[in-house]
């Protein structure tokens, strides 16, 4: 293995460049879901909008913004 | 761009953009470009999709393995995911990056062609060249190269 100590990335088998970037791309999508996952979660639990925005490093307007028409469209 | 496109073409594009907002994605992308053709719609191009047995839930199917193989190249497992619904967008999906290129190649497709109306056949011919976002990872899971789709569309056409 040449990998590169600093960035680990090894030289003698780099991923082709759009295969690289694809799976920036997929892991943004994957960081998606998940976020949407464990929001639900979140909830459920019993967390506030607050705590969750907080906890996502983003206000709580935009958490609010993103994820609630999910539990409007879930509420009876 | 959209004026010499066919009817045809605009109704693929239209069905793309209702998958894209059905499954909750920001932007409308080459991939649902290629969904609303494995609807097989009349024509060549539909024809072409059903020989090559790439129905919806075929293109699905490599789309979620694509997903995949795109993660493990970066050493990422996909953990399970609960089966949320998808987001609900205010908006209809913009156009995305993937699919303006791909209608970009579509366009010239036709123009090499000497066609003044672009369809369904010249989007397939586009989709398969189609280099960003996840068409040549498609392409590989599904086992087909862009030459391949483009000789087979191009004999359909032929044969009338």
């Amino acid at each position: 293995m040449d990998a590169d100590p600093k960035t680990g990335i090894d030289s003698a088998s780099p991923l082709e460049p759009g295969e690289a970037l694809r799976s920036v791309v997929a892991l943004r999508q994957l960081a998606d879901r998940l976020e949407d996952e464990y929001v639900v979660h979140a909830v459920g639990a019993g967390w506030t909008w607050s705590q969750i925005a907080d906890a996502l490093n983003v206000t709580r307007q935009a958490v609010h913004k993103k994820h609630s028409p999910r539990f409007r469209a879930a509420a009876p | 761009m959209f004026e010499t496109f066919s009817s045809d073409l605009k109704g693929s594009v239209q069905r793309a953009r209702e998958k894209a907002a059905a499954s909750g994605a920001p932007t409308l992308e080459a991939e649902h470009l290629l969904l609303s053709l494995s609807e097989f719609p009349s024509g060549p191009a539909g024809r072409v999709m059903q020989r090559l047995g790439l129905s919806e839930s075929r293109v699905q199917g490599a789309l979620d393995q694509e997903f995949e193989a795109a993660l493990l190249r970066v050493g990422v497992t996909l953990p399970p995911l609960a089966d949320l619904p998808p987001r609900r967008r205010e908006r209809t999906p913009r156009l995305g990056q993937s699919a303006k290129a791909s209608l970009m190649r579509t366009q010239k497709e036709a123009i090499a062609r000497g066609e003044r109306r672009i369809n369904n056949e010249h989007l397939l011919i586009g989709l398969a060249r189609t280099r960003a976002g996840t068409m040549p990872g498609l392409l590989r899971v599904l086992g087909l190269t862009p030459e391949q789709i483009t000789l087979e569309v191009v004999k359909e056409v032929r044969r009338g």
